[in-house]
């Protein structure tokens, strides 16, 4: 079902954050089972409040099957091989640190977490600074119509969608680099 | 108070690892009751004689050091075997355990239904009236398993448990609802006698969000007690294995003695009677609490990543359970949130109190406050590769669902097995099983049946499972049971027949070849560290390392296994000082990069 549809919201691409998380509460207060609603119906609002809170689902949703094929923007495209290098650095990093043998080596190994953690947060600004570029897109996509622009869209969509999934692996990373500096968690 | 004229009380209760308290809401406040002994709080401790008397609270404890007295039961319950440490009166039951008393072995369920049985008691003393609903608490990083188990707790206690609660939404909820028209973003820490928890909120228009929750269940107070009682015991030429159950209970509550007089005083004196004394400084506290902070502060940091919020946008940092009483801890905390935490609640009541409020919203006696929390741990089913395919990623609110379709892979596969795990490792070995189930399939050709499978986590954070067959419609709940039997079993086989093929390796050449490959990443560790931070050494921390660097070099250049161990070992020794300066070094770089 139409997750803007269930939300009883506008189907807009361009969404005001803070009034979306306002309108959930106020619905989320009737639908919850611990004030007398249904779990089916507060899971369903719940699901509906993920995809349109997130600007990748949210587009995702809109797009649906165009979604899958096509290019990728450019812009998203050249950070690929970035994303790559830090990714594979970090788990180079895990690695090397899981077999060392003796305290100090552990330790010079972990005298490159702040280089690593430093190359990871450089990462999540760009990829920050070209989701908003490409959420700047939406008033537009609204304005002029989605059938116009439908091609336009999916690329949007595309992009958002890797921009997405790269900052959640980035944010798992920095957690285990974390981990490995501060001792692990059970 | 008048029973007759509510329609219905539930009980809020904080079933805690040392003590237990539980609560109801009373004209819109929430208030703990007393037990007979005048205390709020309840020892969260059981006796058990041999004709079957059972004793709980202070009477239990009162036994304690002369008669067996089962304490911190929580960090048992819903746990196999293979999980906990080795400990006295821990038997082996098939996956499972249980605990020995006089009057036979009990299961963790069992024992916690006795401490359940005696608050039930009190709340029905003080309201005056039968007491059937609870609201019981369980630390937010709990699983599936560990949170069933208290429920069926509560249940063999006579107690309907309307809902498992977590801990620190339960003290945020103590702390917000006076703050009903503020919005705020708030971290609750909460440390107590077995457990640690860090949940980050966003409190607005009577909506407690959770955003975001980590932890640890084998973290609390009990590990100081037991780093200061093990760090005594070295001191006074004790050796731990040889004292007995009863002695350790009383060197242990000696250095809990001294961890509580630690929180106020600059130094304390660990004594025990016929055995001598050892005087602990503050200093000493925190090196022996180095690792246990560091874990924690981890789980603090991973919270707020996960949260996606800043330690600059946080309004509060709540502090709560008995272990936060620790000025160190304390510390900890402040420079992890930039933030002086929020002392204001009670550490040891504001969760019994926040379970009440929880039982006031059930029972529609506090009508204006929701709250949303999440699924602590990722739920997920083993792929084919023995990897863990995450369905519900950690930190999405509850109750949720979420579907898999599953179809037969070969021609008339009339059953597939599933997996169901809990964690965040990608290997599903590393992840805790929560139990397994056989899918059945229609006889047909290979691709052709076709099963989906909804795996949903209600409000309780426990977790159930409906088939429907997509040809029929048909919906089956599926029994998810666990498969720690058999797992346990052939588990203990393989490192049997493991240790046996080892048994018959030439002993000498592997103790040489361990030690050769740990002194060759040795040698260049220590030239690079001495690099890096060398010049913080003083000249005889300086000639311990070469002399040890020296024996290597030279044991290396020989084949004699016992030499070049002992030179590792002590190259190990004389270089923990330049690993500590190194890993400091890279936390400051890494959380407080100003400050390098």
């Amino acid at each position: 079902m139409d997750p803007f549809l269930i939300l009883g919201l506008p189907e807009r691409l361009a969404v005001d954050t803070g009034q979306l998380e306002e309108h959930f509460r106020r619905l989320g207060k009737e639908a919850h089972p611990d004030r007398g609603g249904s779990a089916a119906d507060f899971e369903r609002l719940r699901f509906a409040y993920e995809v349109v809170k997130s600007p990748a689902k949210r587009i995702r949703a809109m797009v649906g099957e165009a979604e899958s094929r096509g290019s990728v923007p450019g812009e998203v495209m050249d950070l690929f091989g970035s994303v790559a290098e830090a990714m594979e650095a970090v788990e180079q990093f895990l690695k090397e640190r899981a077999v060392a043998r003796s305290g100090l080596g552990r330790a010079v190994l972990d005298a490159k977490i702040p280089a690593l953690r430093k190359s990871l947060e450089d990462l999540i600004e760009k990829l920050g600074d070209l989701e908003s570029g490409l959420i700047d897109w939406f008033p537009f996509f609204d304005e002029k119509g989605w059938d116009a622009c439908e091609a336009e869209m999916g690329e949007v969509a595309r992009g958002l969608v890797f921009l997405e999934k790269w900052q959640a692996q980035i944010r798992e990373a920095t957690g285990k680099l974390f981990e490995a500096l501060l001792g692990g968690m059970s | 108070m008048n029973m007759e004229t509510m329609n219905e009380v539930i009980v809020g209760i904080d079933l805690g690892t040392t003590q237990s308290a539980v609560g109801v809401v009373e004209s819109g406040f929430p208030i703990l009751l007393a037990n007979e002994e005048g205390s709020r709080l309840t020892p969260s401790a059981v006796w058990y004689g041999k004709s079957g008397e059972v004793e709980v609270g202070a009477l239990a404890l009162r036994r304690q050091g002369v008669d067996h007295v089962i304490t911190s039961v929580k960090s048992l319950i819903g746990r196999r075997f293979d999980e906990v440490d080795e400990s006295e009166g821990v038997v082996r039951n098939g996956g499972g355990l249980l605990l020995e008393s006089a009057a036979g072995t009990k299961s963790p369920e069992e024992v916690s239904a006795e401490i359940l049985k005696k608050l039930k008691s009190v709340a029905e003393t003080q309201l005056g009236g039968e007491i059937s609903k609870a609201v019981i608490t369980v630390p937010a990083y709990f699983h599936d398993g560990q949170r069933a188990a208290t429920k069926r707790a509560g249940e063999m206690a006579g107690l309907e448990v309307v809902r498992i609660l977590s801990e620190p939404t339960a003290a945020a909820l103590s702390y917000g609802l006076e703050r009903l028209d503020e919005s705020s973003k708030v971290v609750v820490f909460d440390l107590g006698g077995g457990t640690f928890d860090v949940s980050v909120l966003e409190m607005r228009e009577g909506v407690f969000e959770v955003l975001a929750t980590a932890g640890d269940t084998s973290l609390g107070g009990d590990d100081f007690d037991e780093a200061l009682t093990l760090f005594a015991a070295d001191q006074l030429g004790m050796k731990w294995s040889d004292l007995d159950a009863m002695a350790r209970v009383t060197w242990l509550s000696e250095g809990r003695r001294v961890k509580h007089v630690l929180s106020s005083a600059e130094e304390a004196t660990f004594r025990v009677p016929f055995v001598g004394e050892i005087s602990v400084s503050q200093d000493r506290f925190r090196k022996l609490l180095s690792d246990h902070l560091g874990r924690m502060e981890s789980c603090c940091r991973r919270a707020l990543l996960d949260a996606q919020v800043e330690s600059g946008d946080l309004d509060s940092v709540l502090m709560v359970g008995g272990s936060s009483r620790i000025p160190m801890v304390r510390k900890k905390v402040a420079a992890i949130f930039g933030k002086e935490p929020d002392m204001t609640l009670h550490p040891d009541e504001a969760i019994a109190r926040g379970a009440a409020i929880q039982a006031g919203i059930l029972a529609g006696t506090v009508r204006e406050v929701l709250l949303l929390d999440v699924t602590p741990l990722s739920l997920g089913i083993e792929t084919m590769g023995g990897l863990m395919n995450i369905l519900i990623p950690r930190n999405t609110t509850i109750p949720c669902k979420a579907g898999e379709m599953f179809t037969n892979a070969v021609d008339f596969q009339c059953s597939m097995k599933i997996q169901v795990l809990q964690g965040e490792r990608e290997l599903a070995k590393d992840n805790w099983e929560l139990g397994g189930f056989e899918l059945p399939f229609e006889a047909s050709g290979r691709g052709q049946a076709r099963v989906g499978v909804e795996f949903r986590i209600d409000a309780d954070g426990i977790l159930s499972v409906l088939a429907r067959d997509v040809a029929t419609g048909k919906d089956t709940v599926i029994e998810v049971g666990s498969s720690a039997v058999d797992v346990t079993e052939a588990k203990v086989e393989r490192m049997v027949s493991q240790s046996v093929e080892f048994a018959f390796e030439d002993m000498n050449a592997r103790v040489f070849e361990e030690a050769r490959l740990k002194a060759n990443e040795l040698l260049p560790a220590v030239k690079m560290a001495l690099s890096q931070v060398g010049d913080l050494l003083d000249r005889s921390e300086l000639q311990e390392v070469a002399e040890a660097r020296a024996k290597v070099e030279k044991a290396l250049l020989g084949n004699q296994s016992a030499l070049l161990k002992e030179g590792v070992e002590c190259l190990d020794r004389a270089t923990e000082s330049m690993a500590t300066l190194l890993i400091e070094k890279a936390s400051r770089s890494v959380f407080s990069p100003q400050g390098d």
